[in-house]
């Protein structure tokens, strides 16, 4: 059996804290300086240095059809099996394993392939929730050969984390306000 | 604790925030819960 990933320990500044990411352990602390350099031996995992805020929202204004709607159980699925295990590196070695970089783009729109999921994803039994739906969201945009990209952010006073999509410089199916209130930390590119 | 480590102390404390995955949870009312409730209603 080959050994776990290892996927390092990321950081953010937030409000003058030094926040940490710390994959491999599953956890969010703030830790004083200094800090371990924020680099992953894995380059599809990206730093907040890569990480500026969307600047734009992409909406599911297209149309639903079949074959993506499908698709989109299917990534649903695979992604409830891999949060049951609990922990965050399980849930990028999904990932990391759903996404075939070299698979060639579709014709269907990006905002055809949101609404495929938002048409389907009632119909699938669990609580909307960040941590599902947007790394399923993420896989399916994958799938159909999107460079899309699932973000981890975080905010203090209170403590939130929250994950989202990004493709090039806009956020997925969610309001810009709502994503800029979380200081970006870490991402798994395509 | 080393020289280095002394010299670049700050007074921040130090604090564990809780499991990665198990925090990342969101703001309530996002654009998936709306669809999930749209569809139900």
């Amino acid at each position: 059996m080959p050994p776990p990933a290892r996927f390092g320990v990321f950081h953010a500044t937030i409000d003058g804290a030094p926040l940490l990411l710390d994959v491999d352990n599953d956890r969010y602390r703030i830790a004083r300086p200094p800090h371990p350099i924020p680099t992953s031996p894995l380059p599809r995992l990206m730093t907040a240095a890569h990480l500026t805020g969307p600047k734009e929202t992409i909406w599911p204004n297209g149309t639903p059809s079949p074959r993506p709607c499908f698709a989109a159980l299917t990534c649903l699925l695979r992604i409830s099996r891999a949060l049951q295990q609990g922990r965050l590196a399980n849930l990028i070695s999904t990932l990391l394993a759903i996404s075939r970089p070299d698979r060639p783009r579709s014709d269907l729109a990006v905002e055809d392939l949101i609404a495929s999921f938002c048409a389907v994803r009632p119909l699938y039994p669990a609580q909307a929730i960040c941590r599902l739906d947007a790394p399923a969201l993420c896989a399916l945009l994958w799938a159909y050969g999107r460079p899309a990209r699932l973000v981890f952010g975080a905010r203090l006073e209170p403590f939130s984390a929250h994950c989202w999509v990004e493709i090039g410089a806009a956020v997925v199916n969610e309001d810009r306000e709502d994503v800029l209130q979380y200081a970006p930390i870490m991402a798994v590119s395509a | 604790m080393t020289d280095n480590e002394t010299m670049t102390t700050t007074d921040i404390p130090e604090l564990d925030l809780g499991p990665a995955l198990e925090e990342t949870f969101g703001p309530p009312g996002g654009a998936f819960e709306e669809a999930v409730e749209k569809r139900q209603a």
